[in-house]
């Protein structure tokens, strides 16, 4: 089972249901975890395999053809153009968001409706902006140890 | 010799720059030491362990010149390991009185690492000094002449019983490791802890300055500033900050010795920046320094340079100093390696272009983290592509 799901940002047939928006932080959350998708996904596992195994060995991931996600130490994740960086909340731990942006909703509230709505996935859960605006959720349960032969044989997307 | 409070406050400003000299990222908390005790309130300081806490509050309280006492707390301490142990000779005679000589109720200036993790005859004594400046135990009564305590933890309490003694720290630091773009300041600051004389830290301010400024906080005219304080109240009360009414009062302590602190004898809205110092908890000072942008634009202080800034612009000020730190990084472009490793055939230096390319992306990382892509601050986004740049270069 993909560990993904787009998050519904247009209100379904439920008419209680609140749009989940985002906003601009005043200070960022401590990075713990990053996301890639599309073009920006393939540049980081090219960027992965170029790093050297004890490099490797400090993140965990879970990918799908077009999206990584990578959970380690701020200053064991790499960089390209087009990361996004994510922290974990306080007031949500099974969460991971955007380190510069606020979901418009109360936080406790989307954590319990995230955990209802995807379920059977089991938390943590990443939620992010993707680049075409929708918001993207992904399981981290299943994260793992990143392996150079897996990224080797991974789809480019 | 009589001092005047100008040349009280000049005497100040002198101590909190030398103090602050070598330490990165942490003036802000050296200045907010020195303000708490010209104001007579208390500092909680929240962060991990090993960014430099009680080397600030140390410097702090070098540079204000008074007696200085400074404890670990853990589950097991024992009171009188704080406040002194009982006097035998008068236990004999059935009486139970404390020696308190060079113990926490004689301090004027006290840093307790931990302290959440006080025992309840600690904290209920600590309460009763840190309030009433009174060290009360057994038939033990005297004044105690602390200006300010320090208090750290990794973290706020979490038991709903400790937020009774947490409210008495009017001030909140929240602290996080330096910032990746300023490790190498860190570093060279550390070496030179390492090498100074204990002796260049010495102290050019006393308690007395620090008396007498207070003295003359006590005594500045509010009146004139007392409306715009609590128009910044009421923004923050409706965004949901939660000042209560006792910190709301409190605050114009803080404000009285920010003004006396810049050389004012009539606060301004120039020295509104503290309150946002006395918003409890990290999120909330992150709400407020948002809601507060236009109000506390003009905060100005010549003595308290970091603290003000720090407090006055968030995520301005957080932007500035990165846009300030990636053009000195561009300026200086890849070092060389350190010409001892460059003369030494056993060992292959780092290859000063990689390391270039690692601080540029460490940059780079902070950026993005930091700022949201619609949000980056003009002067960080015009910088932003020309670290791309020097990337490009790198790699062709």
């Amino acid at each position: 089972m993909s560990p993904y799901r787009a998050a519904p940002d247009a209100p379904p047939a439920d008419r209680d249901a609140v749009a989940l928006g985002w906003q601009p932080r005043a200070a960022p959350r401590a990075v713990t975890a990053l996301a890639a998708e599309g073009p920006v996904a393939a540049a980081l596992r090219l960027r992965l395999l170029s790093l050297p195994d004890g490099s490797l060995s400090e993140l965990r991931g879970v990918a799908s053809a077009d999206r990584i996600i990578l959970l380690g130490a701020a200053t064991k994740l790499p960089w390209i153009d087009g990361l996004i960086y994510l922290g974990r909340c306080p007031e949500a731990p099974t969460l991971l968001l955007p380190t510069a942006l606020d979901a418009t909703v109360p936080i406790g509230l989307l954590e319990r409706a995230l955990a209802a709505r995807l379920a059977p996935l089991a938390p943590p859960f990443a939620l992010w902006p993707s680049l075409r605006g929708e918001t993207l959720a992904c399981s981290l349960a299943e994260a793992r140890p990143l392996e150079r032969a897996l990224l080797a044989r991974s789809p480019s997307p | 010799m009589s001092t005047t409070v100008p040349e009280a406050a000049a005497r100040l400003r002198d101590a909190l720059s030398l103090a602050s000299r070598g330490l990165v990222e942490r003036e802000a908390l050296v200045e907010l030491v020195a303000l708490a005790a010209v104001a007579g309130e208390h500092v909680l300081v929240i962060g991990p362990p090993g960014t430099a806490k009680s080397e600030a509050v140390r410097r702090a309280a070098r540079c204000l010149g008074g007696q200085y006492f400074e404890y670990l707390l853990g589950r097991f301490t024992e009171p009188g390991e704080l406040f002194g142990p009982v006097d035998l000779r008068r236990l004999r005679e059935g009486v139970i009185e404390i020696e308190t000589a060079g113990m926490l109720p004689e301090a004027e200036v006290a840093f307790l690492d931990e302290v959440f993790l006080g025992s309840t005859a600690i904290l209920n004594t600590l309460l009763t000094i840190l309030n009433e400046r009174t060290f009360r135990r057994g038939s033990t009564r005297r004044a105690c002449p602390l200006r300010v305590c320090v208090g750290a933890s990794n973290a706020l309490p979490e038991d709903d019983a400790l937020a009774p003694f947490a409210d008495r720290f009017l001030v909140r630091a929240f602290l996080d490791p330096v910032a990746d773009a300023r490790l190498e300041d860190l570093l060279a600051g550390a070496w030179g802890l390492r090498t100074d004389a204990p002796s260049t830290a010495a102290a050019p301010a006393s308690m007395a300055d620090v008396d007498l400024l207070a003295v003359a906080a006590r005594g500045l005219d509010l009146a004139p500033v007392r409306p715009a304080l609590a128009h910044a109240i009421r923004l923050l009360r409706r965004a949901q900050v939660n000042l209560s009414d006792r910190r709301a009062a409190r605050v114009q302590h803080l404000v009285a010795a920010a003004a006396v602190l810049a050389g004012r004898t009539v606060a301004t809205e120039e020295d509104l920046w503290p309150l946002l110092t006395a918003v409890p908890t990290r999120e909330e000072q992150a709400t407020a320094r948002d809601v507060l942008r236009d109000v506390l634009a003009r905060s100005r202080n010549g003595a308290l340079r970091a603290a003000a800034e720090d407090a006055s612009a968030g995520p301005l000020a957080r932007a500035r100093r990165l846009a300030a730190d990636a053009e000195t990084l561009l300026a200086r472009g890849p070092d060389s390696p350190p010409a001892d490793l460059a003369s030494d055939p056993q060992v292959s230096p780092p290859d000063p272009r990689e390391g270039f390319r690692l601080r540029v992306e460490g940059m780079l990382r902070e950026i993005d983290a930091g700022f949201a892509p619609g949000s980056v601050p003009s002067e960080l986004a015009a910088v932003r592509p020309r670290l791309l740049a020097a990337l490009d270069t790198w790699r062709s």
